[in-house]
């Protein structure tokens, strides 16, 4: 599996063993950036690993997955404040797995899924922690049959956050043997200013679905179990946090680290 | 000697419920207590409250630790100083692997922490002595285990933790015929090899466990207190004539 990273609108190593050079990329598939947009196309046939860290305040990604391709997409978003639209279109028998992190301090971002193709499978998996307001609406748009999206959103709020997740699942009429699922979960560390609407438009009978949304704080239970190993709540509580953002994302170990360091960076 | 545990007239409530009724108990170094009762009579939140679990209020007594009353002291601290639950039903915690959990935990004990090195060995001893998959190690707490994976996992905190007083709550739950002999030799070993210093509480139903390690008390609760003490005999004899018996003493 091919495996490129960009970082600021550059390609660059992933790692020594795995250099890609853009040239080699381009026979495949394209990359284009300007000033606004990203435009990332996939080729058919493609098995492709992307890992995409950018930190600019505005800016659109277009991904375009053509027929049965598969693409492992790593998502990073570290910049100040960010307002912007990622916007996934994917045709027939395409899998798209993204996993993504956040640590941007205000967010307005719109994530498009387009399940365009027949047999298109996403996982879309989310993590994210902010002392700020940040606002996420994703929305999943199933236009085609036997399309199956599975969307997990974890976040944290600190002291005075405002995490917001708008999760809006359409199946139209006729696109049957879909399944939709989603899983939305916000822990609160201070006060609670923290909502998630989690939206099903469904005009198909012949389909599955299934949503849940939880806003709380980590239970007594588990703080006690944690504590009755020594562990003072301080520590217990940014364990349970790092387990909490981290258990839904598969990221590569050096990428790991990273997000380790910058989420026990919100405790310094 | 001056016990290591004591519970002195202790009376704890659960929202406002009763639940311990002016307990007593002594526990001195190097010894094994057993609690049995049947459901309900309150062994779970005898284990909870020398814990510190803030579920359970104390409405009067003294719990004494090394001769200390540590009535408010925190769970953690109380952890620190060498108490150790192994729970009934131990939780699972998604995403927070064991090694960096009990390593967070071994170095929450003393301000000098474990070496790499070191703590892999120790590790990889108790797996080893637990008969468990070296892998669990990795994965979340308890995350996907079995009930007797979860019970082994207890025992395997104990072993590295190495605390002085050990309650067991129901730690023979769950566990099938060859587990339980691992669990019951593992405590055995522990508690011999901490000979003058651990002293063990063990709360359970059934006296299989009761196979491997000899207790020197066998107390019967019922309706939050202790009511019957004997030695290990008693256990026997509550297998047998289950717990009408000692009701039918009491009338």
């Amino acid at each position: 599996m091919n495996r490129i990273r960009i970082v600021d609108n550059k390609i660059v190593d992933y790692d020594q063993a795995n250099h890609l050079f853009i040239n080699d990329y381009n026979r495949y598939s394209s990359l284009s950036f300007n000033q606004d947009t990203i435009f990332i196309y996939i080729n058919a046939n493609m098995e492709i690993e992307l890992d995409l860290e950018y930190n600019y305040k505005a800016q659109d990604i277009i991904m375009v997955l053509d027929g049965n391709s598969h693409l492992k997409l790593f998502v990073h978003n570290t910049g100040t404040n960010k307002h912007g639209q990622i916007k996934y279109i994917i045709l027939d028998n395409c899998k798209l797995v993204v996993n993504s992190f956040g640590n941007t301090k205000i967010v307005d971002e719109k994530i498009e899924l387009l399940l365009n193709g027949v047999n298109v499978k996403i996982e879309y998996h989310f993590s994210t922690i902010s002392h700020d307001n940040q606002l996420y609406n994703i929305n999943i748009h199933h236009n085609n049959q036997q399309t199956y999206s599975n969307i997990i959103n974890h976040g944290i709020a600190l002291d005075k956050a405002k995490l917001q997740f708008n999760v809006n699942g359409y199946i139209a009429k006729g696109n049957s043997k879909s399944n939709l699922n989603q899983r939305n979960k916000i822990i609160v560390l201070g006060a609670n200013q923290s909502i998630i609407n989690p939206n099903l438009y469904i005009d198909e009978n012949d389909v599955e679905a299934k949503h849940s949304a939880v806003i709380g704080r980590f239970s007594h239970r588990d703080l006690f179990y944690l504590k009755s190993r020594g562990i003072d709540e301080e520590m217990a509580i940014k364990l349970m946090a790092k387990g909490f953002l981290l258990a839904i994302i598969d990221i590569p170990s050096k990428k790991r680290e990273e997000i380790i360091k910058s989420i026990n960076a919100h405790w310094e | 000697m001056a016990p290591l545990l004591s519970l002195r007239n202790l009376s704890v409530e659960i929202d406002d419920k009763q639940i311990l009724n002016n307990l007593n108990i002594d526990i001195n170094p190097n010894e094994i207590h057993v609690v049995m009762g049947p459901n309900g009579v309150g062994k779970s939140t005898l284990s909870k409250v020398i814990m510190g679990s803030d579920e359970c209020k104390i409405v009067s007594g003294e719990i004494i630790y090394q001769g200390k009353n540590i009535n408010q002291m925190s769970v953690e601290e109380r952890s620190r100083k060498g108490i150790f639950l192994a729970m009934q039903s131990p939780i699972e915690i998604e995403g927070v692997a064991n090694s960096e959990f009990l390593k967070v935990a071994l170095n929450s004990k003393s301000d000098k922490h474990i070496g790499l090195y070191d703590f892999i060995k120790k590790i990889e001893k108790a797996i080893d002595d637990l008969k468990m998959n070296e892998n669990m190690i990795h994965r979340s707490i308890n995350k996907g285990f079995s009930g007797g994976e979860k019970k082994k996992n207890e025992i395997l905190q104990m072993k590295i933790l190495e605390p002085k007083m050990i309650i067991l709550d129901e730690i023979d739950s769950g566990l099938d015929v060859d587990s339980l002999k691992i669990v019951g030799q593992n405590i055995k070993d522990y508690y011999k090899h901490n000979n003058q210093q651990a002293s063990l509480l063990i709360i359970t139903h059934y006296p299989r466990l009761l196979k491997y390690i000899k207790p020197d008390f066998v107390h019967i609760m019922l309706d939050g207190q202790i009511v019957k003490t004997g030695d290990y005999k008693l256990a026997s004899v509550i297998e047998k004539k289950g717990y009408d018996f000692v009701k039918e003493e009491l009338k």
